[in-house]
């Protein structure tokens, strides 16, 4: 391959990438095809240099398939998403506990206590009121733990890079030992589901006839 | 099976505050006897022990699930026709299915209110 001929493929490749936003991968890529056109200059010239070269070469072919493995438009466009709308949801059953909780407690200080009876049952309502909005302790404490799993798994994939980068010894060793963001969640632990996802207690009811 | 108020009833649930106010709720509907498992295994264990007349269980717990608990319950001669209800935020529609296939008695999903509680141990016990 003539330097000449890579100059080329260098300057249609930024043609070809100008429009629409440039990735980190596309950075690597270009630092690959400049690399490999400065091989063939430098080979006939200095064997030790080329030698150098290519060792950079081979890191950034490296670095490129880790970022493919990296899925970070999977990322991008689901898991953190997804986190996201798991923390909104949590911040609204909180706050919808608390305003139930809070009106329960204010019915019960507003009552009337000169009919014990009648108190007594508002009371004893207000009660079970205040339970069932506790419960959002348990959902969104599952919703916070999905947003972990997300964390972790990032966590997990640049811990994968960076031991890559740090030792090419265990590149190859490493390969393919990602971690898989599905196999943590399988099929039927999937959380409390967002708001039209899952299914209404009555369509539940319709299986149990 | 008739409705019986002072029959042991098992809740299982990882969170505790879940158990506590599936417990509290159970006790406004009228039941006494009420003990609780933290997840599957201790459940089963419980149960190896003792007859609970109705298990309402969570599904998501570690090391065992709600799911695995509900199957071996039915994969054992001894529980087998133990009422189990299942208290859940998996609302998907397969894991309904899931559990119907495994079993399970009703199926609750979370959030729920002492209305709906009481209305599925009621179905249940055929009321």
């Amino acid at each position: 391959m003539s330097a000449q001929l890579d100059i080329t493929r260098i300057k249609h490749f930024l043609k070809r990438e100008q429009q629409g936003n440039i990735h980190l991968n596309d950075i690597v890529r270009l630092a690959e095809l400049m690399t490999d056109s400065m091989l063939d200059i430098l080979k006939g010239n200095d064997q030790q240099t080329f030698e150098e070269l290519r060792k950079i070469s081979y890191q950034i072919s490296d670095t490129k398939r880790d970022l493919a493995d990296f899925r970070a438009d999977e990322m991008h466009e689901e898991h953190i998403p997804q986190a996201g709308r798991e923390l909104d949801a949590v911040v609204e059953a909180t706050e919808g506990a608390t305003n139930k909780i809070m009106e329960a407690a204010e019915s019960i200080m507003e009552g009337d206590p000169s009919d014990p009876e009648t108190y007594s049952a508002m009371v004893n309502d207000k009660v079970i009121e205040i339970f069932e909005a506790c419960s959002f302790q348990d959902i969104t404490g599952q919703r916070i733990s999905k947003v972990v799993k997300t964390l972790d798994l990032i966590d997990e994939q640049i811990k994968c890079i960076v031991d890559r980068m740090d030792d090419q010894q265990k590149t190859v060793e490493k390969g393919g030992s990602r971690p898989s963001g599905e196999s943590l969640l399988s099929d039927l632990l999937n959380g409390p589901a967002l708001k039209g996802d899952g299914i209404e207690q009555d369509e539940v009811d319709s299986h149990f006839p | 099976m008739a409705l019986d108020l002072s029959m042991p009833v098992l809740v299982v649930d990882d969170y505790k505050t879940m158990v506590r106010i599936i417990r509290n709720l159970l006790k406004q509907l009228g039941f006494e006897n009420v003990d609780d498992a933290a997840d599957g295994t201790e459940a089963f264990a419980k149960m190896k022990d003792q007859k609970y007349g109705l298990v309402i269980s969570d599904w998501n717990m570690e090391p065992m699930t709600g799911y695995e608990l509900l199957k071996q319950v039915r994969g054992d001669s001894s529980l087998t026709k133990t009422p189990f209800i299942m208290v859940t935020a998996e609302s998907k529609t397969e894991n309904v299915i899931a559990a119907k296939k495994a079993g399970v008695n009703n199926y609750i999903v979370k959030p729920f209110n002492a209305q709906t509680l009481k209305g599925k141990i009621e179905a249940v016990f055929g009321e």
